[in-house]
């Protein structure tokens, strides 16, 4: 019981102090910037809390060790980015440009230890060009919704991470890593306040930037470093199909087409998860 | 001239050749070495594991112990526990990060004498990425040759650590803190 509670603890501190953000958000008389800033900025924090509960630190240790430090390190700089793409829209370009960057420079930073020790010549960059190839399917696959949706609400497009940080986390502990299920976790439960509760759309809009760098680094930790169950990259292509969704369902009422989004993810991962459970080994039993 | 050069070729044989002998290193026999590790698992009863791929060398200066050196390399990914899923759990981000810290290293930077075959080393042990200076006592249990002609050398160490201090703090509830490793050693002089 304390085991679960000791796993579950982070979660629910994420989950609060996410909550508490958004609420303070919905207070009319904050002023305007404070409150379209404070649900992104109550997630990052929320995330952090929950990292250092887990990690025992608030802080990673600088320089970092490994690739979940640097992730840790560059979420607040990534966090501003956010913010700043949120508050400032025609900046969008040139901070979009300087986003994909910054994920392609911690797809190098990540990969630090297996380029110095593991991975020699031709392999070693097929599997980088693999990695970065899938980090950007996800970019491109989010930013196609996102500019379907530009001119509506994105609280929809939340949902779709929401359930794919909730998803994630399931494959991570089929690939033997409770903590990088935790931190998948984390995601989702700090991310459920806002897209429950955010009545103005506008007040989360910046979080998907900041999602569409966290999530896909916490994949990459998955595949590089734990054992990534193969087929839980079918999970991966959730945003093509998304896109290739909300396309065919355009002239549906905006709450019709969140619904059958939502529906679809929903259905497509848990298909995927048991696909990939119902594929692997039957594990000798270990339960911790 | 002549008996000049012949001194001193005697005398460089003799101070070269009387270090060699006082110096012995010896190359560590997979086989018959182990590193093995024990941790407290819910406070209950202490579980133990062992690392099968080691490599070392270890010099031992009988007359001068503070020549002596111990180099160790030890690789994260053959951690045993005689349980499949347990040892891909050990290896993955949550404990050892194996493909991230592929080795655990020990090299050391003081050997002192601390009684009759027994020897007191200093030295930094790298673990999951940290560097810490750590002690140890080397107990030598023996020496000489096996059936086969070689000299060997073997002994034995226990100490502790604390895993949080090498950053694996994954778990602290469910799992101690201190780490306790043994290592037996079997050396063939080279």
């Amino acid at each position: 019981m304390a085991l679960i509670y000791a796993f579950m603890g982070p979660l629910w501190l994420a989950f609060g102090v996410s909550l508490g953000a958004t609420l303070l958000a919905r207070w009319q008389k904050l002023p305007g910037l404070l409150q379209a800033a404070l649900p992104l900025l109550g997630f990052s924090l929320a995330y952090q809390l929950g990292w250092g509960q887990i990690h025992q630190q608030f802080w990673p240790p600088w320089p970092p060790l490994d690739s979940g430090h640097w992730l840790l390190w560059l979420l607040w700089p990534v966090t501003a980015l956010a913010l700043v793409l949120q508050l400032r829209p025609r900046w969008t370009f040139w901070l979009h440009v300087f986003l994909s960057g910054l994920v392609l420079g911690l797809i190098w930073l990540i990969a630090t230890p297996l380029r110095e020790h593991s991975w020699t010549g031709a392999i070693g960059w097929l599997i980088m060009g693999a990695a970065a190839g899938i980090w950007l399917l996800l970019i491109w696959g989010y930013k196609q919704l996102q500019f379907a949706d530009a001119e509506t609400p994105q609280l929809g497009l939340l949902w779709n991470w929401w359930l794919l940080a909730l998803a994630s986390g399931w494959f991570c502990l089929l690939g033997s890593s409770a903590l990088l299920a935790q931190l998948n976790w984390l995601v989702a439960a700090a991310l459920l306040p806002p897209v429950l509760l955010s009545r103005q759309a506008a007040a989360a809009q910046g979080l998907p930037y900041l999602l569409r760098y966290l999530v896909p680094g916490l994949w990459l930790q998955l595949m590089l470093f734990a054992e990534l169950p193969p087929a839980a990259l079918l999970a991966l292509a959730l945003p093509l199909l998304s896109g290739w969704l909300q396309g065919q369902i355009k002239t549906r009422p905006r709450w019709q087409q969140n619904l059958w989004l939502w529906l679809f993810s929903g259905v497509w991962l848990l298909a995927v998860a048991g696909f990939s459970w119902w594929l692997m080994p039957r594990p000798e039993l270990y339960l911790g | 001239m002549r008996h000049a050069f012949a001194s001193l070729a005697l005398a460089s044989s003799m101070l070269f050749g009387g270090q060699a002998l006082a110096a012995d290193t010896y190359e560590l026999d997979a086989v018959h070495s182990h590193a093995m590790f024990k941790i407290m698992h819910l406070g209950l009863a202490n579980q133990y594991g062992r690392f099968n791929d080691i490599a070392g060398t270890v010099v031992v200066d009988e007359k001068n112990p503070a020549n002596s050196k111990v180099e160790v390399t030890i690789k994260t990914a053959s951690v045993d526990t005689k349980n499949e899923k347990r040892d891909e759990h050990l290896r993955s981000p949550d404990f050892f990060n194996a493909k991230q810290f592929p080795t655990l290293t020990f090299k050391s930077t003081k050997v002192e004498a601390a009684g009759k075959d027994t020897y007191k080393v200093t030295g930094n042990l790298t673990l999951h990425g940290v560097t810490k200076p750590i002690s140890f006592t080397f107990k030598k249990n023996g020496e000489g040759k096996d059936p086969w002609g070689n000299f060997r050398m073997g002994g034995e160490t226990t100490f502790t650590i604390n895993r949080m201090d090498y950053g694996i703090n994954y778990m602290p509830d469910g799992l101690g803190k201190e780490v306790t490793l043994m290592l037996t050693f079997e050396g063939v002089k080279k």
